[in-house]
């Protein structure tokens, strides 16, 4: 006989401890990570080569913490096997990030120590740009494979949730930048912080629906 | 007379919810909510957040419900009125 009076909740019952210790993991690798650029920049040991090396480890880091609450929900059997287009969208967009990571601090310290001209040097500069653009694609091919209505309709509000996010975001320090009033940020970290405007537009989305 | 407002549309609850008798049907059949995700080909997600009324299905998914519980679209979902 089926289990027909199961949770109503859409989130994985992982408990109490297991987001605790989740959260924390989080949290100190992202203090290592902070206290890793610190170090290298006070120590003088920033290179494209530390750079890199401190990048990608936060990047592999995240991204191996990020699947951990699927993979014990799986093992305790409280979620089915993901989805086919979710899967194909983060084996999109994940390597994407992290060719992102791995391509922007050294593309940074080249242009800065090498100089590069000429088409080497246009060459240098789009390079950690097209990652980024696999990203997009990789949210774009989501939308267009994904079949199950609920789904896409709890991604268009958090994508849509974190754009407003982002513009109100990029609005007010735009203006605060202007009028040198903080330091300026360049075009291109638009979507890096898009990406961040995520987590709480999911929160809020998941909250919804919950 | 004022405007016939938009089925989930915003934040606020629509004036006539539409409710429906999938948990029962589901209880009838003896069916889990992943065996029912399972043949509708759709996450288990979709089958809380339908059951619960927190998601309106399309009509299109809707016929479907209904005809994998043999039954009329008007038997599964409703007006709550």
């Amino acid at each position: 006989m089926a289990d027909v009076d199961e949770s109503s909740s859409m989130a994985p019952k992982l408990g109490v401890r297991f987001w605790v210790l989740w959260w924390g993991a989080m949290a100190l690798l992202l203090m290592g990570f902070v206290g890793g650029l610190f170090f290298l920049i006070t120590s003088r040991l920033w290179s494209s080569w530390t750079g890199m090396a401190l990048t990608g480890g936060y990047s592999i880091g995240v991204f191996a913490l990020s699947v951990q609450p699927y993979f014990a929900a799986r093992r305790r059997g409280v979620v089915q096997r993901m989805r086919e287009p979710h899967r194909r969208y983060m084996m999109r967009f994940l390597p994407a990030m992290l060719a992102y990571c791995l391509t922007l601090t050294p593309a940074i310290s080249f242009f800065q120590d090498a100089k590069p001209t000429g088409v080497l040097a246009w060459a240098v500069a789009i390079a950690p740009a097209i990652p980024l653009l696999f990203a997009i694609r990789a949210i774009m091919l989501y939308y267009k494979e994904e079949d199950d209505e609920f789904l896409k309709a709890m991604a268009t509000q958090s994508h849509l949730l974190a754009t407003g996010f982002m513009m109100a975001i990029a609005t007010a320090y735009g203006f605060l930048d202007m009028f040198g009033l903080v330091p300026h940020v360049q075009t291109w970290a638009v979507f890096p912080a898009w990406a961040l405007c995520l987590f709480p537009a999911q929160a809020i989305t998941n909250r919804k629906f919950r | 007379m004022g405007a016939v407002p938009l089925p989930g549309a915003g934040d606020h609850e629509p004036e006539v919810p539409v409710k429906n008798k999938m948990r029962e049907l589901r209880a009838m059949m003896g069916w889990s909510q992943a065996e029912i995700a399972a043949m509708l080909d759709v996450s288990r997600q979709s089958v809380i957040a339908v059951e619960t009324g927190k998601f309106d299905p399309s009509l299109p998914l809707a016929f479907r419900i209904a005809r994998l519980f043999g039954r009329k679209i008007e038997d599964v979902f409703f007006y709550d009125d």
